[in-house]
């Protein structure tokens, strides 16, 4: 490909001198002003190669060409070459303030103009080429990122899907209509957020909320292992059958012991505390493991209430539902076993939003 | 005379304009050219009109031309009066000895390329 040069000076003995300089090796543009320099850099600044400046002339000089080459970002891109009979010092540290790449005074030396020539059309279409590869290299690396994010958000949705999946499942077994994992996520969200307001010594945060409301969905996961005799009985059951019952806390933290590696440690282990720990109360009066006070954990015990509500307030096989009211009053005086005070503040101070979301969700 | 022979005559170094003008052809042409010269006859005028600023203009051109044609002696008394000009305002000092300078060297020029064998 031949080069293209663009001669800027208002001589035409300087022009045709640089012509026949230049003209065995270059395509040549001229113009005899900075105005009309300025007008065919911006024309043909996709196939210019350099420009060759004079600083002295009409209408616009040579300062003012790099003021609006400069302007008109094309500085970084064309190189440009101030050829000048001004001998001072200044003006030539003023253009190499500009970022020209080369100063040469006249009279020059032809061969040499030659050569300085070539050289900075060598050096700026090397560093326009890298530029380029690094522009293509950096928008390809930005599109891999954006694919990447977009896989990461559909595993993260296909993930959510299976985890609520499992917990559909133990419910369309209890011949339940699946709304039951919809409200107590929904609860333990409310829940969840009044303790995160009101008592930080819980450590807890937007994520770590999600992440427990996401994990509330599996917590009667276990229900899997208990006969249909047992989890389809209606009326009340005998001690051995409530025995039995109350082995789903345990089997679903084992089961989901058993899947360890599907899904990240945090997830997994807020998972197990909720499975086996949902049954606990404060004082130690629950199962399976009799814990008490804080030894339960904080997403046990938001879980075991958004889950006791629900219950409460809808049919069961084994019950008819009670008032919403009705329902508030009962975990209010512990009629449902006891829960934490700072578990029950929150829960009196969420309690339209629970009403809400069960009329909502009804 | 050839154009080599023209620049020992007027005090110019042949090599240094043809490793500038790369052809005897373009050496030619613009001795030629510069009999017929504008810009020596501008300064004339804009130096009667007292317009300064094309006065100098005018000047630097012919100090341009002289300097990529290699005509040292004429470089030399315009490169002088084009310093006096350069500000653009009107000479504190008299002036009238630098422009019969250049008269004379412009005179003492055309003379020589008039016996350039063409």
């Amino acid at each position: 490909m031949t080069h293209r040069v663009l001669i800027v000076d208002d001589l035409e003995i300087n022009r045709d001198i640089l012509e026949g300089i230049l003209e065995d090796d270059y395509d040549l543009l001229f113009a005899e002003n900075g105005r009309q320099a300025v007008d065919i850099a911006v024309a043909s600044q996709d196939s210019l190669s350099i420009i060759l400046l004079d600083l002295m002339m009409p209408e616009m000089d040579g300062f003012a060409v790099l003021d609006e080459l400069k302007a008109r970002g094309l500085s970084g891109r064309i190189p440009v070459i101030i050829i000048t009979g001004d001998t001072s010092i200044d003006s030539e540290r003023r253009c190499f303030d500009y970022g020209i790449v080369d100063f040469v005074r006249k009279p020059f030396n032809g061969s040499l103009v030659q050569l300085r020539v070539r050289n900075a059309i060598n050096l700026y279409s090397y560093k326009n080429r890298l530029e380029e590869q690094v522009a293509e290299q950096t928008a390809e690396l930005r599109s891999q990122y954006l694919q990447l994010e977009q896989q990461a958000e559909r595993l993260e949705a296909v993930n959510q899907k299976i985890i609520d999946m499992l917990g559909y499942v133990v419910e369309f077994r209890s011949l339940e209509s699946g709304q039951h994992i919809r409200r107590v996520k929904e609860y333990t969200a409310i829940m969840a957020k009044e303790m995160m307001a009101n008592y930080p010594e819980f450590e807890l945060d937007e994520h770590k909320v999600e992440v427990m409301v996401s994990a509330s969905a599996l917590h009667d996961v276990g229900k899997v292992a208990i006969p249909d005799s047992i989890l389809l009985k209606p009326g009340r059951f005998t001690p051995e059958e409530f025995e039995e019952m109350k082995r789903h806390t345990i089997a679903g933290g084992d089961l989901l012991t058993s899947i360890e590696g599907t899904w990240d440690e945090e997830f997994s282990e807020m998972c197990y505390e909720i499975c086996r720990f949902h049954h606990e109360r404060y004082d130690g009066g629950g199962y399976p493991d009799h814990l008490a006070g804080e030894e339960i954990p904080i997403s046990a015990q938001i879980v075991s209430v958004a889950d006791v509500y629900d219950a409460l307030i809808n049919k069961r096989c084994y019950k008819d539902p009670y008032s919403k009211e009705a329902a508030f009053n009962m975990i209010v005086n512990g009629e449902c076993g006891v829960f934490s005070p700072k578990i029950l503040d929150c829960f009196v101070k969420a309690r339209d939003r629970f009403e809400q979301a069960a009329d909502a969700l009804a | 005379m050839n154009v080599k022979e023209f620049y020992g005559f007027i005090g110019g170094s042949y090599d240094e304009v043809a490793s500038r003008l790369m052809k005897e052809e373009r050496i030619l042409k613009y001795l030629n050219k510069f009999t017929t010269a504008e810009d020596y006859a501008n300064l004339h005028r804009f130096l009667e009109e007292k317009n300064y600023p094309e006065a100098f203009r005018a000047i630097h051109s012919v100090k341009g031309v002289a300097m990529n044609l290699g005509l040292a002696p004429l470089f030399k008394v315009s490169d002088v009066l084009c310093e006096e000009l350069r500000s653009g305002d009107e000479p504190k000092i008299d002036i009238s000895g630098m422009v019969s300078d250049v008269d004379e060297a412009y005179r003492q020029i055309l003379d020589a390329i008039a016996l350039i064998d063409q």
